[in-house]
């Protein structure tokens, strides 16, 4: 709870009911969720987990784009739902985002210029024309983009790739303080994720923008970020230095998502052969009950693990979501 | 060296439109045995879907395969009348399209689905026989039998893949092409389908061509690998000498882009974007973005393929 | 901003739209040139009735001795008219409204929609009964107005729905990050995307008005003094053309408006086709 932190994030909580047709169901997306991105230095935070965790609802309410059921986004210290518009308008200018279709981020009937024109007309970014196409220039060719090849384009005639670089290319134009990234590189081609995923390393270091960053892909995730937080159907299971989750995972859940990822290295393969009816279950079932979330499928289940909810405790320079460890 | 299960030699691919065709596939050869798990690999636009398509002639038009030869079990496919080309399909070959199960027939239970499966393919046979074979093929397949009578909707992603995997061995083919068959699964499940795929080559004794862009999904099941670029396959081979020792240079980008979830490594991408398949560069097609390019030879003839330690390659750098 | 000079060309690049707007553009041609090349208008007795063609009179004259070819020529700038005014209440109006209550949501959504649920529900044909036979003489301009109310709500629900869903898209998440305000949303990202859409619909509304109003009027629901291509047909029902076989006077009106839908279905085909791949989102 220190005061110079840049986001902080309390509780947050988001429920949405289902109107089916007899009863209503409600579903937990966000749960609870408490983590904070530090003004000291600039961060990566990893969001990860599965579909169906919650991850990309906590990036659409921290961007403002739905309202918490109940919990705290604050920015500086304000709380952005009690923002007036000045401080709304700076938010918006200071959190940025990339998200993960190429092909829907950008208005099919607009050219792509527009991207990058318009928030330096709404940010008052340059004072003149000229000024204005100078930056733009400048923010394609941080991203290795030629401009001719990309202005007066509209953006079905430019690949998935440039695209997604041209979205970056804003990042760097824009200068925000938070960029939130929605699994940036899971619709773009293999051999061309490294470029990106060296531009959002370059855009910390360089311009010292802190990123959330939000995938289901754990390789790319310590590949670049500092710190992550997994979820799982809407609650924090493990957060900590990515480093040690990742080669030593203490949550069950976290341990059965290191170990099916699947190793680019044929003389490494998988040993076990994994049961497929506990899959079955997570699926099928949506026991919002007391107990914890992931207990049907927990190999380490106990009698506590149904009664209650396990709070993150501290272990081992993290903290975990188990009684295995309370 | 074993009879080849598959043999296809020269197969060229185009769609044709009316300015210049789509160079889909061009000059494609290769060689699967029985009990063996093939993986083709490449990125957007390598045209390995249209390769899968090709091999049992379900090329969609302008899709029109223009030369080669596809032969299978000693049968030339290519010049197959359709009668016995659509017996060959799910019986011999079974084809397992990319998102195959958001294919399913929503308004049909599973149980229905995989009978008409067999009915179309095996005509007549009896009613008590064919359940048991579906409850069987269910099991197989991890799944509970009661879901014969589920829908679709009912089911999760992964289930509705094993659904589907189930209907791809229902006739017990020799082979089975099975397109991006984990895309857009969580992990977890990913895991359980590719390691019930490898299960089915040992325990069926089929052979399963996989195709898709996730390297490390190839790594954990296949035994051989081809790699493709832009319609053709540069590099080809034993998967462990593929990974371990990359001979062409697209090759040995793709395996340095890939991140690891335990190695320190520096990643590096490859600059540009892939070629336009209707008017590929002259020469190699990935010599506009090879950091190897050699002026004068690269861009002008394609590099004819030829063997080089134990693998198939298509690259001037060797000899 | 919208890419109206590369469309356009692609429009004309479908050989559907072309042909109708051949059509369209020679009938309505047709008509201008011909009927100011006719001294008289359409409703003047000029001769004879149940002459057949000949000489003087192109399509004869009917039964009250007036120019057939000259009634036809008059029809169809009317029933053009109409259809134009028609679609233009129905188009724009309905899309206005479907943007609002699809963009602004809550309560203005809940109370458009409404409104817009009942209008549908109304049944066209008994409601015009009702409305002309309240009102005594019925105009031409007022019949306009009547089939514009009856039209504009198909419309807006379906630019309701489009709204909707574009909402969630992710170039809206965009330009709201690029500080776009509501309004400028809406009118600079949404609306855009929907003109094709609108135009396509124009044109379908144009057919759908002449239909109507051509079935209201034989009905007998029709302005009695404007000789429409209708009101032709209703005067041939009423004065029983077909039995005394004055073809000249009952099959030129069907055959013109035959070329009149043809031509429109035609365009509105064209047009659709081209909407409709955008819609589902391009690569």
């Amino acid at each position: 709870m220190k005061t110079n932190d840049l986001l902080e994030i309390k509780s947050l909580t988001k429920t949405f009911a289902s109107r089916g047709l007899m009863k209503r169901k409600e579903i937990v997306a966000v749960d609870g969720v408490s983590f904070s991105l530090s003004a000291e230095k600039p961060i990566i935070l990893t969001l990860a987990g599965e579909s169906g965790s919650g991850k990309t609802t906590t990036a659409r309410l921290i961007l403002g784009f739905i309202k918490p059921t109940s919990g705290k986004i604050m920015y500086n210290g304000k709380d952005i739902w009690e923002m007036d518009p000045t401080e709304w308008k700076e938010y918006r200018r200071e959190i940025q985002a990339i998200f993960q279709d190429p092909y829907a981020a950008f208005n099919p009937v607009h050219k792509i210029d527009r991207a990058l024109s318009l928030p330096i007309r709404k940010f008052n970014l340059a004072n003149s024309k000229a000024e204005e196409k100078e930056l733009i220039f400048k923010a394609l060719k941080d991203t290795d983009l030629k401009a001719d090849e990309i202005l007066g384009k509209y953006p079905h005639e430019l690949s998935g790739g440039q695209r997604q670089r041209v979205m970056v290319s804003r990042a760097f134009l824009l200068k925000p303080k938070v960029v939130i990234a929605d699994e940036p590189v899971s619709m773009i081609d293999t051999s061309l994720r490294a470029n990106i995923l060296n531009l959002m390393l370059e855009l910390k270091e360089k311009l010292g923008i802190s990123f959330l960053y939000i995938t289901h892909d754990l390789s790319t995730a310590r590949y670049i970020s500092d710190e992550i937080l997994i979820m799982y159907l809407g609650s924090i299971m493990e957060m900590g230095p990515i480093n040690e989750v990742v080669i030593n995972p203490l949550h069950p859940y976290v341990q059965l998502l290191i170990h099916s990822i699947p190793k680019p290295d044929p003389d490494e393969r998988w040993e076990k052969r994994i049961d497929l009816s506990t899959i079955e279950l997570d699926s099928l079932s949506t026991t919002y009950g007391k107990g914890c979330k992931f207990y049907p499928r927990c190999p380490s289940r106990m009698e506590k693990c149904k009664m209650k909810i396990p709070e993150l405790v501290e272990e081992s320079n993290r903290r975990v979501a188990c009684f295995l460890y309370d | 060296m074993a009879e080849a299960l598959l043999d296809v030699n020269g197969l060229t691919t185009y769609y044709l439109a009316r300015d210049a065709p789509v160079k889909a596939v061009e000059d494609v050869s290769l060689k699967i045995s029985s009990n063996e798990i093939f993986g083709i690999v490449g990125e957007s636009g390598c045209g390995k879907s249209t390769l899968a398509a090709s091999l049992l002639r379900l090329l969609k038009p302008p899709g029109e395969i223009i030369s080669g030869r596809i032969i299978f079990d000693g049968v030339d496919i290519l010049e197959l009348p359709l009668k016995d080309l659509r017996e060959l399909r799910w019986s011999s070959i079974s084809y397992i399209p990319q998102g195959a199960m958001n294919s399913l027939d929503p308004v049909m239970k599973i149980g229905d689905q995989i009978e008409e499966v067999i009915k179309v393919h095996k005509g007549k046979v009896p009613k008590s026989d064919v359940k048991k074979r579906i409850e069987e093929l269910l099991r197989s397949v991890g799944l509970d039998p009661v879901v014969v009578n589920s829908h679709p909707h009912e089911l999760s992603g992964g289930m509705k893949q094993r659904a589907i995997i189930a209907m791809a061995i229902a006739l017990s083919p020799k082979l089975i092409l099975a397109d991006e068959p984990t895309t857009a699964l969580d992990v977890v499940v990913q895991r359980g389908i590719l390691q019930l795929l490898f299960h089915i080559k040992e325990q069926l004794n089929t052979s399963i061509i996989q195709i898709t862009h996730d390297m490390a999904a190839q790594a954990e099941i296949c035994d051989n690998l081809a790699v493709m670029y832009a319609g053709k396959i540069v590099e080809m081979g034993d998967i462990r000498k593929l990974y371990n020792d990359p001979l062409h240079p697209y090759s040995q980008a793709l395996i340095s882009s890939i991140p690891s979830l335990t190695e320190e490594k520096k990643l590096k991408g490859l600059s540009g974007f892939p070629p336009s398949l209707k008017y590929p560069p002259p020469g190699c097609r990935f010599h506009p973005r090879c950091p190897q390019f050699v002026p004068g030879i690269c861009d002008k003839k394609a590099p004819p393929t030829i063997d080089a330690k134990g693998r198939k390659v298509a690259c001037y750098l060797y000899k | 901003m919208v890419h109206a000079g590369r469309g356009i060309r692609e429009i004309f690049r479908s050989r559907e739209f072309t042909a109708g707007f051949i059509i369209f553009v020679f009938l309505v041609m047709f008509s201008v040139i011909g009927s100011a090349l006719i001294g008289y208008p359409p409703m003047a007795t000029v001769g004879p009735p149940n002459l057949s063609p000949n000489n003087k009179y192109l399509f004869g004259t009917d039964s009250f001795g007036r120019d057939v070819f000259s009634q036809i020529l008059h029809g169809i700038q009317l029933s053009l008219m109409v259809a134009i005014l028609v679609s233009a209440i129905d188009t724009f109006f309905g899309s206005s409204v479907g943007f609002v209550a699809g963009y602004y949501g809550g309560l203005v959504d809940t109370a458009l929609s409404v409104i817009v649920d009942v209008m549908l529900v109304i049944p066209l044909l008994p409601a015009i009964v009702l409305i002309t036979v309240s009102v005594r003489k019925v105009e031409l301009f007022l019949m306009a107005m009547i089939l514009g109310l009856f039209g504009w709500a198909a419309p807006a629900r379906q630019v309701r729905s489009q709204t909707l869903s574009l909402k969630e898209r992710e170039f809206i998440s965009m330009a709201k990050l690029s500080g776009a305000t509501r309004s400028e949303i809406l009118f600079i990202e949404i609306v855009p995307h929907m003109l094709q859409w609108m135009s396509a619909h124009y044109l379908y509304d144009m057919l759908w008005a002449v239909l109507t109003e051509a079935s209201v009027e034989v009905l007998g629901l029709g302005p009695q003094t404007t000789m429409t291509l209708g009101m032709m047909l209703y005067w041939v029902i009423r004065k029983a053309a077909i039995f005394r076989n004055l073809w000249w006077w009952w099959t030129t009106p069907i055959i013109t408006m035959i070329c009149l839908f043809v031509s429109l279905y035609l365009m509105h085909r064209g047009l659709d086709r081209i909407v409709n791949p955008r819609l589902r989102g391009r690569r």
